[in-house]
């Protein structure tokens, strides 16, 4: 079964028709790899669009390599040396006359100074502003310009640094708060203080490790929400002012703030909290003037349903397909288009989400052990089929697993009609997903699409952290799979291509080196 | 799928331990002795050729090879101990390596040992290298640079058919089989040695060090009161552009070694009369065994009284350490069976005990099976004999011992043997000894060769004492007299028995260290395999 | 057959053709393979009376199997052999002398349990150590030489019950 997404255009056909002659490249460069280049130059062929990949040594071979139009190498495997090099990547667009650069997510995405540089060498940089990916790259300085734009944001106090002022300021957020140093990160100095009694006490801890660690002894309090939910929302604006939301993407399922399934809608939001939270994006996105596609990012409290800017993402997200399928936009075609300068046509009342979309990440990790990365080759990559499923993957089987990059191999994406529909199709799809020569993550999302607090909606960011941190397989092989294994013998293996190599010696041992 | 064989070893029980540091001392001695005779004539006279603009014999070489080819280099040990020590490697170094894409045989003079003179064992070296050639279709490549035989001992070099006039022989009788020729002459090619660059296909001489004459200078003053140089008489101007005695005009040794690559690569595909024995087997993706070859050190004994399953050393030599046994509960004392190495099929004989008439017969019956179906043979060798004794001489065992022999001598599917460890009386020759043309021999440092064991062949020679002394009323040796009588035999029996005496006069193809022997099995395999197939037949067997 | 370990168990395999398809021994327990089918990724395999899709990849000493998104990946571990070594005994637990000789020491008394490969007998031939082992795992039923005796060849030397 698949889905009609019905899109009204109404009043907005005028809108549009007065643009009707924009010119659209016709060759784009996308500064990246993996499954978002897979992606990205889907995007571009649909849209007519000549696409160029740019590549490592490491990814000579690589699938998006294979599919691109043209391909230019630019250094060696390090990602500084190849990925992160914006002045080859700029020049790889010059020298096959490309006139935009589409940078994905990662690497140079939200990077201002490349984005300025694109501009300056006369090309289109698909993304934000430069001045807006600035604007939100200084966390502390967009706190406040969103705080001014009525955006709410943590409550908190960095004023007076004396104990007093201190403890009226934590009196007046509410309990619990995180005490935090001001010149901080890294957890260091940090304490979470669940009530007043505590306070004086984790004041003087958390001065004397701040002290420790930075030599600067002076704290911040803040509100801290225990079981806070990750839940953002996208936006879009064109070049012409118009800026809407396609609503949000739940992502509290994460392991040390790297996020492994998300879901829209939120199973914790009510269409209320949802207009509300949509509207502080939008405000979000015009205080800094914002164009293209975005990602604004709150903390949400289930108890009370107060929600929090924590920051913004000034590109395209990882999860962004779930956003794709219940509205039935697609998102990476419409970052071309604005930036080709077409307005965005769909008012937000509009757009509306239909039915409800998983993705999980397949991480090439061992859940089983500490969720350390595994490399290798693939010696087997099949990925799940059937109506309502979409895979976005960057590899196929012969590709190669290395430590340089990222380790997601790639994301499964399903949509049915409701929440429980899209966990079984999820379900379904996992079960129908092997890959073999590196050890991935496939049966702890299973497990965690089983778990009960995951059923009931209840998994918070810490959860998997919390719940899952010693994971380990439910039980050994059963009888198929042992039975298989005996059985595999009499298989060909799977390092010998169906035909032998050619010569009379295909395997000579003189061939070395 | 054949079998995996299984293990029993334990590499914690101290007698594995002390077979390991004992086997691993004697690897390390081999691999010094080698490095050693590496070094050619030494510092002194690698400067002196040096100086004259040369490359070292090694240099040229890896400049031939394709970059990264394994060398399969043939006797390095040879004339070890002999001739007072002055001959390393017998002066010339012999092997198989890639040149463009092709296995060739390469046989180089080093200069640095007596001006790469011909000692008998220099002779016996090349002979040989030509040999492998020869049955392998494979071209050869000269690298020339020997003032010809070593006078003071010509009578041993110059005058009987396996000496120096064979090589030309044998450079002709390759050429006509259309086995290419190709010399490349960077030093002396004089007297006889001129012949080798003339007998050949193709000749490259290399500007100022190239000389190629019958008679050098002194020679021709006396005999004709002529006065030349070196170069005018028989330099490469004179050769490339007068005389026809060389085709390809070389500025230096490097240049040389460019053009012989070029001659290499524009030769035609390999030219062999019939297709290769690979061409009727079907080669598998190669595996590593599952047992790491290292444990080969704790497996093998420090004696030979001791004995131990060789299906432990098949198990570390061959693909996944699987193999198929033939007939395994017949004639247990040799182990038979199907392997792959490297991918490559293989029946291998192991002796696993004394020859019975019965491991005699399924020897000669899995021969049997082989040549029929063109599988190369692989023996490994550790043998002290077949059993004696009233009862095995009625029933036949020499009889029987002759069909394994006859089956041996008559099989012409490849044949490849390493004595792991002794190579005893006729045990030898049923196991594929070197008499029996295997196409590559080789021994573990641990081996032993000799007609019978020391101790056996003392003890004989002691029996037929006493009995002198008993026929002449005499009393009997006591037993520190026996002792006595005995030890020079032992002496002698040890000193010849030992490997580096066999491999010093080329009784094999050089001495292997146990865990290599896999990699160089592989690469003879390919050599072997990729040459022309042979009918065979068998003869009678006397039943 | 080869044993094959995962999470650092052993599993060792034994494979019978029974008619169209295999009973699969592990450790004893026996599953029956209804029927196989061959596939470019793995295996259709039927058990009671359901076919199942597995994946199956082989690389050197590793295999991968994958059924219903769970991945399992075996190493192929150093199999105890199953059969008895033809090193001086039959397919049962008699144990006879490989070739005539003198019984040197005799390292097994009745009633011992043994390893497969554990040295019972040490025999001297032909100026050589023999060291007659046991075939199977199992218990020693019966020692019938003893030190010093000249034993002549196949001459039953020791007998073992074999583990089933």
């Amino acid at each position: 079964m698949t889905f009609e997404i019905h899109l009204r255009k109404s009043a907005s056909d005028q809108r549009s028709s007065a643009f009707s002659n924009i010119l659209m490249f016709h060759k784009i460069l996308i500064a990246n790899r993996g499954e978002i280049a897979v992606r990205l130059i889907h995007a571009c062929h649909e849209l007519g669009i000549q696409a160029v990949a740019v590549y490592s040594e490491a990814d000579a071979d690589a699938r998006f390599v294979r599919m691109a139009d043209e391909a230019v190498l630019i250094g060696p495997a390090a990602p500084t040396e190849s990925y992160l090099k914006a002045d080859a990547i700029i020049q790889a667009a010059q020298d096959t006359a490309a006139q935009a650069i589409h940078p994905g997510y990662g690497f140079l995405a939200e990077n201002a100074a490349f984005a300025r540089a694109v501009q300056e060498a006369g090309l289109t940089f698909i993304g934000p502003p430069p001045e807006a990916i600035a604007a939100m790259g200084d966390k502390a300085a967009a706190r406040r310009r969103m705080e001014a734009a009525g955006v709410p944001i943590t409550p908190g106090y960095q004023g007076e640094d004396d104990d007093r002022a201190l403890a009226d300021a934590a009196r007046r957020i509410g309990f619990p708060v995180l005490v935090k140093a001001a010149a901080g990160g890294g957890g260091k100095g940090m304490r979470v203080v669940w009530e007043e009694a505590d306070l004086d006490e984790s004041l003087a801890a958390a001065r004397r490790e701040a002290r420790h660690a930075f030599g600067d002894d002076r704290l911040i309090v803040e509100k801290f929400v225990p079981r806070a939910h990750h839940v953002e929302f996208q936006i879009l604006a064109d070049g012409h002012g118009h800026t809407v939301h396609l609503f949000e993407r739940e992502c509290s399922v994460q392991r040390r703030y790297q996020k492994i399934i998300e879901e829209t809608p939120s199973p914790l939001l009510d269409p209320d909290l949802r207009a509300r939270m949509g509207q502080a994006a939008v405000a979000a996105a015009r205080a800094v003037g914002y164009v293209n596609a975005g990602t604004v990012e709150f903390i949400v409290d289930p108890d009370t349903r107060a929600f929090y800017f924590l920051e913004m993402n000034t590109r395209l997200q990882v999860e962004h397909p779930i956003t794709e399928m219940v509205t039935g936009l697609d998102l990476a075609q419409w970052q071309i288009r604005i930036a080709a300068g077409e307005p965005f046509p769909y008012r937000q009342e509009d757009l509306q989400q239909q039915g409800h979309a998983l993705e999980c990440r397949v991480y090439a990790e061992d859940p089983a052990s500490g969720f350390l990365p595994s490399t290798g080759e693939l010696l087997l990559a099949r990925f799940p089929q059937g109506p309502g499923i979409r895979v976005d993957a960057g590899v196929e089987s012969g590709d190669a697993i290395t430590h340089h990059y990222d380790p997601l191999i790639a994301k499964i994406i399903v949509h049915a009609e409701d929440r429980d529909a899209a966990i079984r199709r999820m379900t379904y799809a996992l079960r129908q997903t092997a890959l073999h020569g590196v050890i991935t993550n496939t049966a702890f999302l299973l497990d965690v699409l089983a778990h009960p607090d995951f059923r009931a909606g209840r998994a918070d960011t810490k959860w998997v952290d919390r719940e899952l941190a010693d994971w380990q397989p439910e039980a050994g092989p059963e009888d198929l799979i042992l039975a298989a294994l005996a059985l595999s013998d009499l298989l060909p293996t799977t390092a010998q291509p169906v035909a032998a190599p050619a010569g009379p010696d295909p395997y000579s041992p003189w061939k070395r080196g | 799928m054949a079998d995996i064989l299984p293990t029993f070893i334990d590499p914690n029980d101290p007698r594995f331990q002390e077979n390991a540091r004992h086997h691993r001392q004697l690897a390390e001695e081999l691999r010094q002795r080698i490095e050693q005779v590496h070094q050619g004539g030494g510092e002194k006279y690698l400067r002196r050729h040096h100086q004259q603009g040369k490359l070292f014999v090694w240099e040229r070489i890896r400049r031939l090879l394709d970059p990264g080819s394994p060398f399969l280099e043939l006797s390095p040990l040879a004339a070890w101990d002999m001739y007072d020590g002055r001959a390393p490697a017998a002066g010339i170094v012999t092997g198989i390596g890639r040149v463009a894409g092709r296995e060739v045989m390469i046989v180089a003079n080093d200069a640095t040992v007596k001006g790469g003179s011909y000692f008998p064992m220099t002779v016996k070296k090349h002979l040989r290298a030509q040999e492998i050639a020869e049955e392998n279709y494979l071209p050869c490549v000269y690298l020339v640079d020997s003032g010809g035989a070593f006078l003071p001992l010509q009578a041993e070099v110059f005058p009987d058919k396996e000496h120096f006039g064979r090589i030309f022989y044998n450079q002709a009788r390759m050429s006509a089989k259309g086995i290419p020729q190709i010399a490349v002459v960077m030093g002396l090619s004089t007297a006889g040695g001129a012949y080798v660059p003339a007998m050949s296909d193709e000749a490259v001489i290399v500007k100022g060090t190239g000389a190629i004459f019958l008679g050098g200078p002194p020679l021709v003053k006396a005999a004709t009161g002529e006065s030349v140089t070196a170069d005018e008489l028989g330099g490469a101007e004179v050769h490339t552009t007068k005389s026809g005695v060389a085709d390809y005009f070389a500025e230096d040794d490097e240049h040389a070694i460019e053009i012989a690559r070029a001659i290499v690569e524009a030769l035609p595909k390999r030219r062999a009369p019939r297709p290769s024995w690979l061409h009727y087997l079907d080669v598998q993706p190669p595996e590593d065994p599952l047992y790491p070859p290292e444990e080969i050190y704790g497996i093998l004994p420090r004696t030979f009284r001791e004995t131990y399953d060789v299906r432990e050393i098949i198990a570390r030599l061959v693909d996944g350490s699987r193999f198929h046994e033939f007939k395994a509960r017949y004639g247990t004392t040799l182990v038979t069976g199907f392997a792959h190495i490297h991918g490559y099929p293989v029946g291998i004989l192991a002796n696993n005990g004394i020859l019975f008439s019965e491991s005699a017969l399924k020897g000669a019956h899995f021969i049997e099976l082989c040549q029929q179906r063109g599988i190369p043979l692989l023996f490994l060798q550790n043998i002290t004999g077949f059993m004696v004794g009233k009862a095995y001489e009625a029933g036949g065992i020499a009889k029987d011992g002759a069909k394994l022999v006859h089956a041996v001598a008559t099989a012409t599917v490849p044949k490849l043997t390493v004595i792991i460890g002794g190579s005893f009386g006729a045990g030898n020759y049923g196991m594929c000894g070197r008499a029996y043309q295997p196409r590559f021999l080789w021994m573990w440092p641990n081996a032993r060769i000799s007609v019978m064991g020391g101790e056996q062949a003392a003890n004989v020679l002691l029996t037929i004492k006493q009995d002198q002394l008993a026929r002449e009323g005499k009393p009997p040796l006591l037993p520190e007299e026996a002792e006595a009588f005995k030890r020079p035999i032992l002496e002698k029996y040890e000193r010849e028995g030992n490997p580096y005496y066999a491999t010093a006069r080329l009784w094999d193809d050089g001495i292997l260290d146990p865990i290599q022997t896999r990699q160089t099995l592989a690469l003879a395999l390919s050599v072997v395999l990729n040459a022309p197939r042979e009918e065979g037949h068998f003869g009678v067997f006397r039943m | 057959m080869p044993a094959y370990q995962h999470n650092a168990r052993t599993y060792n395999l034994t494979l019978i053709p029974v008619g169209e398809g295999y009973r699969v021994e592990v450790d004893g327990r026996i599953i029956v393979v209804e029927a196989v089918e061959p596939r470019p990724e793995g295996l259709r395999i039927r058990l009671d009376g359901r076919w199942h899709t597995v994946y199956v990849s082989r690389a050197g000493k590793t295999r991968w199997v994958t059924h219903a998104g769970r991945a399992f990946r075996f190493e192929q571990a150093a199999p105890r052999g199953r059969r008895g070594r033809s090193g001086g005994g039959g397919g049962d637990g008699q144990v006879r002398s490989p070739m005539p000789g003198q019984v040197r020491a005799v390292h097994a008394a009745s009633g011992d349990v043994v390893s497969q490969g554990q040295t019972l007998m040490l025999l001297e031939a032909m100026k050589m150590e023999i060291r007659i082992q046991a075939p199977c795992e199992g218990v020693v039923a019966q020692v019938h030489a003893e030190q010093g005796e000249v034993v002549e060849k196949d001459q039953m030397l020791i007998t073992v019950t074999c583990d089933a």
